[in-house]
């Protein structure tokens, strides 16, 4: 009995932890399969968030979960400070072009082309969190085209949970509530979120798994509307 | 017994979804985020500091340096003054990732020409 509640608790982490197969990560991404990218090149993002601080920080999380991924990641600030000097533009302006400059003046197999969606602290009455929301698109420097791109948002609620009763407690809720909305950091939140949109990204060239992932079964989201 | 058996299969299926990683980072992401929120030169530092010892560490592992790291090392020494440091780190980058060429055949000529220039004063 005892053996068969615990298999009962364990069964259901088995199939938490493992994603219920639906695609093949070729039939879910196949230019990934087809370009065979090496070089990815990140662009500073587009910010539409309110938060001007927010490109430099996103940042500071994106190359090391591509790297593992088994990618060759362009040093991003290298990058930047040549794309200055050569008086390119912002990538605003870059991201309806053709990615081809970047096979050309860097090597970039691939162009990573990133939106921050959302970057947001909401306080509400007895409740606050913290939100970012990313949209990723991957492009061939060469034919343009879009080899894999994913959206996503990360909330982390910050209300402070205290239970108590009457005005004062409520009091207290809402100073809680600000505090640890306030020292919530958004790059934490920022790494969920990179990690969840790289989870099904197919293995690079120097990923052990590189070249047979591609009949592991993957879940895809289906394209979700942007919130806001 | 049975309890044992299944911490086996327990332990098997949290290794099976969290593999090793491929590098060292260090504290790469918190260093570069400090210089980021407020550049100054202690920052600056920390951050070198933080990329020496990935090489350091991916040494003693037996594992390749990350992409970018050797590269990125060069270019904050510039930064930091330490130029005449840096054109050695770029030669790392791409005997390292052949990938690197283009981009660090550029940052070699552009070191070359500051550090000229810098020998000139």
């Amino acid at each position: 009995m005892r053996y068969l509640l615990t298999l009962a608790l364990v069964f259901p982490l088995f199939l938490s932890a493992c994603v219920p197969p639906t695609m093949s990560k070729k039939e879910a991404y196949p230019g990934m399969y087809d370009k065979k990218p090496v070089a990815l090149l990140v662009l500073s993002p587009v910010n539409q968030s309110t938060a001007a601080e927010a490109k430099d920080y996103f940042l500071t999380t994106i190359a090391i979960p591509l790297a593992e991924k088994g990618y060759y990641v362009f040093p991003i600030d290298v990058v930047n400070d040549i794309m200055r000097m050569d008086g390119l533009p912002d990538t605003e302006l870059l991201i309806n072009s053709h990615p081809r400059p970047f096979k050309d003046r860097f090597g970039a197999d691939a162009v990573l082309y990133i939106v921050i969606n959302q970057w947001d602290t909401n306080y509400y009455v007895v409740g606050g969190n913290v939100t970012v929301g990313i949209g990723y698109t991957l492009k061939d420097t060469v034919t343009g085209d879009v080899l894999w791109s994913y959206s996503q948002t990360q909330v982390i609620d910050t209300s402070g949970g205290n239970q108590g009763g009457g005005i004062a407690g409520l009091v207290v809720a809402l100073i809680e509530t600000a505090v640890k909305t306030a020292t919530t950091d958004y790059v934490p939140v920022a790494r969920q979120v990179n990690t969840v949109a790289l989870g099904a990204f197919p293995a690079g060239k120097y990923h052990p798994s590189y070249g047979v992932d591609g009949e592991d079964r993957v879940l895809v989201p289906a394209p979700k509307e942007e919130a806001k | 017994m049975k309890n044992f058996i299944l911490f086996f299969i327990l332990a098997a299926l949290l290794s099976g979804c969290a593999p090793p990683t491929l590098y060292q980072w260090d504290d790469y992401s918190d260093t570069l985020y400090s210089l980021k929120s407020d550049p100054n030169a202690e920052h600056l530092s920390e951050h070198i500091e933080s990329l020496e010892n990935i090489i350091k560490a991916s040494a003693e592992k037996n594992q390749q340096v990350p992409p970018g790291v050797y590269a990125e090392l060069g270019y904050w020494l510039g930064k930091a003054g330490r130029g005449n440091e840096s054109i050695a780190f770029f030669q790392l980058e791409m005997q390292t990732y052949p990938e690197s060429k283009i981009l660090m055949d550029k940052v070699i000529a552009q070191a070359n020409a500051s550090n000229k220039k810098g020998a000139g004063k």
